[in-house]
This record gives structure tokens, sequence and C-alpha cells, in this order.
């Protein structure tokens, strides 16, 4: 067989250089000492681990080690990561980069993730698996860096991109790639260009909603695996192929795709301990409520139903997030003169003083627990309000949410550590954040769909964590959030099932947008029964995929 | 290298790079270091270079190295493993500065007039890359005079006694083999082995590059393979990860003059 045989010259042209100039020569113990770490550095087996010898103080479980394997020795170091929440995607890819570092395959990698996991990656990076990886700072020179982790946007932006693209970079990794899923975005556009030999994309919901979305990932780490995407929507559409019952398609994605479940780890887990807190409205909050509630009513109103929806959720939470809307209707909304009064109405009366009844509740269990907890909502105005309410009664709370810079972020979470007891979160903030020495969590409100609820609770409930975890969801008696609870969560027994097996379920509906679906039936039902016959549908069907699910074989091992 | 090893070989660099050790056991060394060695290992670059420019003598640092993260600590240190980036910065600084030599075999008797065959010694790695990637260690001496070559050579040295200069009464050969045209015989003699692996990786990887074109192929339109830019990019990228090539690196060696 003929193959390209090519010299590195760097040794001799010294050598003879040093014959013609009589030295200078090493001496002998150093000679020795080289020829030593030559010899024991140098990689010579060819199925093994080598990164292993080098990583003692790593605590690698065999579900890592063995995902590194599969994916340099059948996938070639192109795949999608996608254990469930809390297994450690980050140790598996970052024991792939160091293995290929090792045998000379990777110098340049480079390392997209959320603004807020930067520098926890440059950390891993750094202290696990001794990678002298960076974050880019001011005027980023992209071709001097071996190893950057950086935000999405951080490299898309002008000069970073341009640069970037010029750069050929030997593995490309990106965190939470789920979000890559639509192919007409910037995003997408940008990953498309870049140049790479390996490709590590790691998501915990590899499937959230539609089949094209694995087909769009897949199309980024191989294209054409899945075919093309006219043919493969074409036939997907027109025989109505389905990602469960279509075992070729399974077992195309299963070669690109690693999924551990928690169940299947040899890991003992700590329990999860539910407790759904139906809280009483006080008699402002309950009037504020059956305000927005009649709004729907009268004729002269035409608001849209979803819109009043929002408020209604928001109400929920706090009068501030309905306040905070309210603000940005009126300088946003079209709204006819009779509008305009109830508007100004219900600010008048959001603006009586009040006690809000999931405060108080919060600050009875945070007063009880004398223990880190979290806190999550869904609004910003919540948040501040929170902040505020805490500091009321001295207890200092950390806010961390999706828009603070990288650095904020960070210090942030040290001082949720080491000085505050109490961090309050809204959802963009606290993707891959990891809190396993918090214990408590509180939802202060629910979020609609089942799987970002998952990703809330792992943020705790993950690898590392010692203690068992307390889960508080707090819901308002006689309102949307309270059917929620009840006829969504309670009834898909999302909080009882065994850790993570939620998420697999939800997996498989590809066609289901549970957010919109639940609004659209909370928005427009004309009576109780027929919200109750349209919820009911929804939870069925999850019941349903529950059970065959314990039934089948799982798809991906 | 195991974990007795790797100790000793820190030890041994320090103690050929004349520093001092402090203090002890057999989970630390507390080492003065040298000027030198706190130039090539602390960086403080910034530090010397003050002082040189106001011509003071700096003070080098101690450094103390743990070698078992589990046992106490008398002295603040670091933890140092096979892995660590102070083992990986040693053995940089080693391999630069232990790659070239010449040396003497001392004759075991006051034997008059030895005469010593020149010999070119080089060590050194074969890298195997497809998409995936390893190495062949190599240490091969040829005879300048009469052109025998021996692997595993530098085993054979290893028992000799060295000097770096002629010891009284030896007198060196000249080599009829000049070591540049020696250097071209290793060369040959080296790609004949790398070729004789066993590369059955190389025609694996050689097999799914196809199939990856082909998915490529079909995942484009006519159209789109001929004015795409991605598509380009795409070739490019699979012939990156997949092409077969052979790299060899000297990286160690020397001129022996042997018995």
């Amino acid at each position: 067989m003929n193959y390209s045989i090519t010299f590195d010259t760097t040794w001799e042209d010294t050598f003879f250089h040093k014959l013609e100039n009589d030295g200078p020569w090493s001496d002998i113990l150093t000679f020795q000492l080289a020829y030593e770490a030559i010899k024991n550095t140098s990689v010579q087996e060819k199925n093994t681990l080598v990164s292993i010898k080098h990583l003692p103080h790593l605590q690698i479980y065999p579900h890592q080690l063995a995902t590194a394997k599969q994916v340099i020795e059948d996938m070639h170091g192109k795949a999608i990561l996608a254990d469930e929440v809390g297994l450690g995607k980050t140790i598996e890819a970052g024991l792939i980069l160091k293995e290929y570092m090792m045998r000379g395959r990777v110098s340049k990698a480079l390392i997209l993730v959320p603004a807020s996991l930067v520098s926890q990656w440059v950390i891993e990076l750094n202290q696990k698996f001794f990678i002298p990886a960076v974050a880019p700072k001011k005027n980023p020179d992209w071709g001097l860096w071996d190893i950057v982790v950086s935000s999405l946007d951080t490299a898309k932006r002008s000069p970073n991109q341009e640069m970037i693209l010029e750069q050929n970079y030997d593995l490309i990794i990106i965190d939470e790639a789920h979000k890559l899923k639509n192919p007409k975005t910037k995003n997408y556009e940008f990953v498309q260009k870049l140049h790479k030999k390996y490709c590590l994309l790691l998501t915990a919901t590899p499937i959230q909603n539609k089949i094209e979305e694995i087909y769009h990932l897949i199309s980024l780490l191989k294209p054409g695996h899945l075919g093309s995407s006219t043919t493969f929507i074409q036939n997907f559409r027109a025989n109505k192929r389905c990602f469960t019952n279509d075992a070729q398609l399974q077992a195309l994605v299963k070669r690109v795709m690693v999924r551990n479940r928690r169940q299947d780890t040899e890991i003992q887990w700590t329990k999860r301990k539910i407790h759904n807190e139906i809280i009483v409205f006080s008699q402002e909050e309950r009037e504020v409520y059956t305000y927005i509630q009649n709004m729907k009513h009268s004729p002269k109103l035409h608001f849209n139903p979803l819109s009043l929806l929002t408020l209604e959720r928001e109400a929920c939470s706090s009068k501030e997030a309905v306040y905070m809307t309210l603000q940005k209707w009126i300088k946003t909304k079209e709204m006819n003169s009779d509008e305009t009064k109830i508007i100004e109405q219900l600010i008048h009366l959001l603006q009586r003083k009040s006690v809000n009844m999931k405060a108080e509740k919060a600050l009875e269990i945070i007063r009880k627990t004398n223990d880190k907890v979290i806190i999550f909502t869904g609004y910003q105005a919540t948040q501040y309000y929170l902040q505020w309410f805490f500091q009321q009664h001295h207890l200092s709370a950390i806010p961390f949410r999706g828009g603070f810079k990288r650095g904020k972020k960070d210090w942030m979470k040290e001082l949720f550590q080491t000085k505050a007891q109490i961090l309050i979160a809204t959802e963009a903030g606290s993707e891959g954040m990891n809190l396993q020495f918090c214990h408590v969590l509180i939802n202060f409100d629910l979020p609609w769909n089942p799987m970002r609820l998952e990703q809330r609770i792992g943020r705790i409930h993950r690898l590392g964590q010692k203690k068992d975890v307390h889960i508080y969801n707090f819901a308002t008696q006689h309102t949307v959030e309270e059917k929620i609870l009840q006829l969504l969560y309670e009834k898909i027994e999302v909080f009882k099932r065994v850790v993570g097996e939620l998420d697999e379920i939800l997996a498989r509906f590809e066609g289901i947008n549970f957010e919109a679906y639940l609004s659209d039936a909370l928005a427009h039902s004309n009576s109780e029964q027929e919200l109750d016959v349209k919820i009911n549908i929804l939870t069925e069907i999850i019941n349903d995929e529950g059970t065959q699910h314990q039934h089948e074989q799982r798809y991906f091992s | 290298m195991n974990n007795v090893i790797f100790h000793n070989y820190i030890r041994q660099f320090f103690l050929a790079h004349h520093c001092q050790i402090l203090d002890e056991n057999n989970t630390f060394l507390h080492i003065q270091l040298t000027v030198e060695m706190d130039k090539a290992l602390m960086n403080r670059p910034f530090y010397w270079h003050y002082l040189e420019k106001i011509g003071e003598k700096g003070q080098p640092l101690t450094l103390t190295l743990y070698f078992d993260r589990n046992t106490p600590q008398p002295y603040k240190g670091e933890y140092i493993h096979f892995g660590s980036p102070r083992a990986q910065q040693i053995f940089r600084y080693v391999k630069q500065s232990g790659a070239w030599i010449r040396l003497y075999e001392e004759p075991s008797q006051k034997n008059p007039q030895t005469s010593l065959y020149p010999w070119l010694h080089v060590n050194g790695k074969i890298l195997f890359q497809c998409d995936i990637g390893w190495e062949k260690f190599f240490s091969i001496g040829l005879n300048l005079i009469n052109g025998q070559m021996r692997n595993h050579f530098y085993d054979e040295l290893h028992n000799k006694k060295m000097s770096k200069k002629i010891p009284d009464y030896s007198f060196t050969l000249s080599p009829l083999i000049t070591p540049k045209s020696g250097l071209k015989r290793i060369k040959e003699v080296l790609k004949t082995i790398a070729l004789g692996e066993d590369l059955t990786s190389f025609e694996k990887a050689k097999i799914r590059w196809k199939e990856d074109i082909a998915l490529l192929w079909h995942f484009y339109t006519e159209e789109e393979r001929k004015t795409n830019s991605l598509y380009q990019k795409e070739m490019v990228d699979l012939q990156n990860l997949y092409e077969p090539k052979i790299q060899i690196c000297f990286l160690h060696g020397g001129i022996f003059y042997l018995q």
C-alpha cells in the first residue's frame, strides 16, 4: 500500500549545526532523562484510552468511559452526546478532547457553550483535564489560541466570526446543541461553516419537538447521514414515519448518538422529595386575578385570549409581573377607549398594598430549612420583587438571569455558594449550571413544559449530589396554575417517575408543543369540561407512552 | 511510569540541574531551585528581567511537589503526577535540553590504544494518523564505518560507561559514512518499518472516507455541488479527518564512539 510519509526535520537541522560547530552537547543524565520522557509519553496503544493514565485524580464513571471509547472507536469523533441531564456530558467531552490531543489528532479546538457556562468549561478543562483552555478576552486572537471556550454570541460577532471561519479547527464542541435545531438561523449557518474534523454536540434533549430537529442536528455533524433534506422530509411526511415506530431511522440515529440514562448507570442516586404547595391568594391578589378573568367576558373588549392567559399566569406569580406586562401593552398595543380604561383600573388595583402569599410561603420554607435554597421563577419582575422582599426580612438573595455577563454570573454563583442563602433564578440563566451544594429548590411558578421543569431540577439533582433534594412546587388555588399542576403534572406523575424517565418519554413526542397546546386549551375552552377533556387527552398520550416505554426495549443504549 | 519510577525521575531531574533538596520523604520533594530552574519552570519573566535591568541578583524560589494527594503537607506546594502540567513542563524542558549528545565509551581496562567506532544514534516516533492516531517508538543505531544498523540501540548503550571527552589512550575512527547519508539510510529503513506496521486502521479509514463522501454527495444537489462552498468545505474536512498519513519524527540522539 502506498501512503504518504513525511519527515520532521527539526531535530536533524540542529544536529548537523551542532556537528559543524562542535556542540554544545547535552550531558549524560539529561540525555537519559530526555529518553525516558520521550519513550514514556509516546502513545503506542491503539485501542485504549491512554488519557486515563494522565487523569488519576478524576473520578470517571463507567458510562462516561464507555461513551468516550464508543465515540472514538465507532463514531470516529462525530457524535451527539445526549445523556440525560446530570450524567456528566462535560466529562465525556473532556475525555474525548484529551484523548485526541494526546494522540496528536487535535491541537486546535473551539468549544461553543452558553455564555453562562464559559468560565465553568474553562475551569473544568484546566483543572480536571489539564487542558489549557482559555475564554476570549478583548481583541481575541483566534489564530494564536489553541483551545478556546466561547459563547456563540461572542464567536459570531464581527470581526470574531471572520477570524474563526479562517481557522482550521480539529474539534468543535457545542454544548446545549438543541438550540441549533433551526437551519435558517444565523447560529446554525455559522456552525455549519466552521472547519472541523471532529464534532461533539451535547444536549440532554435531542428530540424536543419535531423529527426535523434531529435531522438538522445530525446534518451539522454528518451531512447526508439521514439523506438530503427534501428526500428525508418528504419521505417522512408521505409515509407518516414517526420516530417511535421507525426502526430504520432509530438505527441510523443510534450510529451517531450516545444516550446514557440514569437508570442504566450503577450510580446510587439520592431521592427527590416533592412537596406540592397549594397557595391561597390574599384578598387583594384574588381581586386582581378575578378582575383579569372577567376581562375575557366583556363584549366591548377584544383582548387576545392568549394574552389574557399570560396575565392570569403572571398574576399567580406576582403583581409586579402583571404590572410589567401591562406597561408593555400600553406602549405597544393599540387599544380602544374601553380597553385603555380597563387596563388603567387594573393598574390601579395593582398599586394597592398587598401581601404576596407565595413569597410568604417561600420565606417560611427558607426559615425552616436553614440551608441553601434556589428559587425559580419565569418572570424577571417577580425576581426583582423577591429580592426586595427577602431583603426586608434580612435575608440575602442573589439574582441570576440570562442577560448577565459571564463574569457576573460566576461571581453570583460564588456569592451564593459562600455568602448568601438564596439564589433567585429565571429560566434562561440556569442551563448547565452546577449547584450540587444546594438541596432545596422552589418552583415559584410552574413552567408549562415538563422538559423545562426537568432541567430546573437537574441543576441540583445531578452527579455529585450527596443528599436527598427537596422540590417545592407552588400553585395558587383555583387558578390556571392549579389546573396545570393537577391536570398535567400530577397526572403524568412527573415528580414520581424514576429520575430522567420523563424526558425519555417526552422525547417521543415529535409533534407536540406542550406550551402552545396548553395555552390554546386554556384560552379557548368554553367550559371546564371541555378544558378537562383537552388536557386529559394530553396526559393520556403521555401516560400511554410511559407504559409502552416500560415494556419496550430502549432505543439508545 | 509507575509512581516510584516517576518520583525518582523528578528527583533525578532536579539533581541533574544542581538543585538542592531541602527536605523529602516518599511522598514529597521540597526543592531549592537554581536561577536556571526558576527561569525554566516558575514563569516569572518580569521578575528576572527587572532584576537584570537594575543589576541585582535574584532570589530563586523553593518548590514543593507532592506525589500523593492524601498525605500531610508540611509545606505549601502542589500535587504532581505523570499527566499534570508541571510534569508536562519538565518533560518538555528535558526533551529540549537533552536532545543532542556526543559521547565516548570508556574502556573497561586501561587498555592502551583502544579504537572507537562512530555510531549515529537516533530515537523518535513514527506517527500514524487517520481518524485515530497512534505512535511507534524507535531507537536506532547505525555504524558509520560498516553500515551495520541495529534497532533498540539505546538499551545496548545503557550499561556502557561513557564520557563526554575522549578517554586517554583511546582514539576515534573517522566515519566512512557521513552522518548526513547515515541519516538517509535510517530514513529508508524507517519507511519500511512504518509500512510494515498493522495498518488495518488506515484501510478502514479509507473505506469510511468513501462512504462519507457518498453521503455528502447525496446531501447536495448537482447544482449545489458545483456552486456551494459548504460542499467543498465538507470535502476538505473529510479529507483532514480520514486521509491516512505517516510522519516520522527524530527527537533525540547523537554521535557515539564505541568500542
